[in-house]
């Protein structure tokens, strides 16, 4: 079941060597159920500190994240995946078993039917017994975007996803991704740097600069969209001008 | 011949040929350099009446012993203190302080202590062997990918599992260079251990060859030595290969 987000407050601090950083200041933002939202902004504006926060990797100063479903209920506990920048594959496991991980309570059988099929989602064939140092960069992100999803969570979390890659990989799989968000319908959340990619594959871009929401622009074009689309191109200027003014 | 193999048998080679070569010579009394015949003479004659045996059966069983009392007691104070920085520095000066102690210099204390049975010896051999595997294990935790244990966080893995997915295998590498570590000075120790006090052991076997001046069978004890030692550390590099296959991928 997909689920929306509301956060409310949210203020995260750091110690550094430079002193207290606040990279999240009394930040709010509600989003949407079955949408990809993208949250856009330079380098340090607290973009992967609001993932981790949503995910639990970090715990907040202050505020709240409430997860809620289609009715307006409240979820204790909603089901998360995260993909992050990189693949982060375990070294140790083969493909197969990084993948058993975030369904390791069901049985054998089903796991290895949704081993099978995540892989085939992301466009990759029997490589369930390879190790991910067997593997090239846009294989592992694919394994790791598999990973991702294989547990049908009710958010995922994409930090971003495509930025280790090369520019031709990079292309193939976004648009491979526009497709997939189509099926999956879930909640997700991306951060990213690249204003073309967020444009791209979102329903909603957020612009966030100094810890606050600066702009939010919903792109009105249905998905999965075509590469070059000219329709996207006032939304990329609109946000280019944006950050930029 | 494989070029491996040849590399790793010329220098033991030529070191036979000199040996056979300067002992026929007659520069040296055959008591002190006996010729590689009659080492090997010596060696059959050991196997066939069963003293070999006997010794080496000792030794390993000591060395064993103690050296799994030693990693049953280091892994968990290791998993112990990396979790709890407040236990690690109560224990550092300890830890530090002894492990520059010699093992063999507290024999004369541990007779004293435990008598001149096998108790000595096998604390011996848990003295020796203990340090290298606790600060190499402590060293492998410390050094798992902070990256893994944020995904362990995402994955929601309890305890148990984030042990076994992500701690464990982690550190193994470091874990398992500790207990190959471990082993060798754990053989160290014990033969100097069973050179002072044992009446049995390999190292009693050179003790006591040497006060009846059969220098033949001295080098028999030290030759089965050497050849145990990396019998046992080949046992770990396959162990090593066998539970962490992703290190040679």
């Amino acid at each position: 079941m997909a689920s929306g987000i509301k956060i409310e407050n949210l203020k995260k601090s750091f110690n550094s060597a430079k002193g207290v950083i606040t990279p999240i200041d009394n930040f709010s933002l509600d989003i949407s159920a079955n949408e990809l939202t993208t949250v856009i902004g330079k380098s340090g504006c607290g973009k992967t500190t609001l993932l981790k926060l949503i995910s639990g990797i970090e715990k907040a100063d202050e505020g709240k994240v409430i997860f809620y479903d289609k009715d307006g209920q409240e979820i204790k506990e909603p089901r998360i995946s995260y993909v992050f920048q990189e693949a982060r594959l375990l070294p140790w496991k083969t493909v197969g078993q990084n993948l058993e991980l975030p369904i390791r309570h069901e049985e054998e059988t089903i796991r290895k039917k949704l081993v099978k099929e995540a892989l085939e989602l992301v466009c990759l064939g029997d490589i369930q017994d390879l190790y991910p140092s067997e593997l090239s960069g846009g294989m592992a992100q694919r394994v790791g975007l598999a990973r991702g999803v294989i547990s049908k969570p009710d958010i995922l979390l994409l930090d971003e996803p495509f930025s280790a890659l090369d520019f031709m990989t990079r292309t193939k799989l976004q648009s491979d991704f526009s497709r997939l968000q189509k099926e999956l319908s879930m909640t997700m959340l991306m951060i990213t740097h690249d204003i073309n990619e967020a444009v791209f594959l979102s329903h909603r871009v957020i612009y966030l600069n100094h810890g606050k929401a600066e702009k939010d622009l919903k792109i009105d074009v249905e998905t999965p969209r075509q590469i070059g689309d000219s329709r996207l191109l006032n939304y990329q200027n609109y946000l280019l001008h944006s950050v930029f003014k | 011949m494989s070029k491996n193999a040849f590399n790793l048998l010329i220098v033991p080679a030529v070191i036979l040929i000199v040996w056979a070569f300067v002992a026929h010579l007659g520069i040296f009394n055959s008591f002190l350099l006996p010729p590689p015949e009659q080492v090997l003479e010596s060696f059959g004659q050991l196997i066939k009446d069963g003293t070999l045996e006997t010794h080496i059966l000792a030794s390993s069983m000591r060395s064993l012993g103690g050296f799994c009392i030693a990693a049953l007691i280091a892994l968990p104070t290791a998993y112990i203190c990396y979790y709890s920085t407040k236990t690690e520095s109560r224990l550092k000066l300890v830890m530090e302080a002894l492990r520059f102690i010699p093992p063999l210099s507290l024999v004369p204390l541990l007779i004293l202590w435990l008598g001149i049975g096998e108790a000595s010896k096998v604390a011996i051999v848990i003295l020796a062997s203990f340090f290298p595997i606790y600060f190499n294990a402590l060293s492998g935790f410390r050094q798992i990918d902070k990256n893994f244990t944020e995904l362990a966080t995402v994955l929601r893995l309890n305890k148990k599992e984030k042990f076994f997915h992500v701690e464990l295998p982690g550190s193994l590498p470091s874990v398992l260079t500790g207990l190959r570590l471990g082993f060798g000075y754990s053989w160290r120790a014990l033969v100097g251990a069973e050179l002072i006090a044992a009446s049995s052991g390999l190292g009693y076997l050179i003790g006591d060859a040497s006060e009846m001046s059969q220098t033949d069978k001295v080098f028999v004890g030290i030759f089965s030595i050497a050849i145990l030692g990396i019998l046992g550390d080949q046992l770990f590099v396959w162990i090593t290969h066998k539970f962490s296959p992703w290190m040679k991928k």
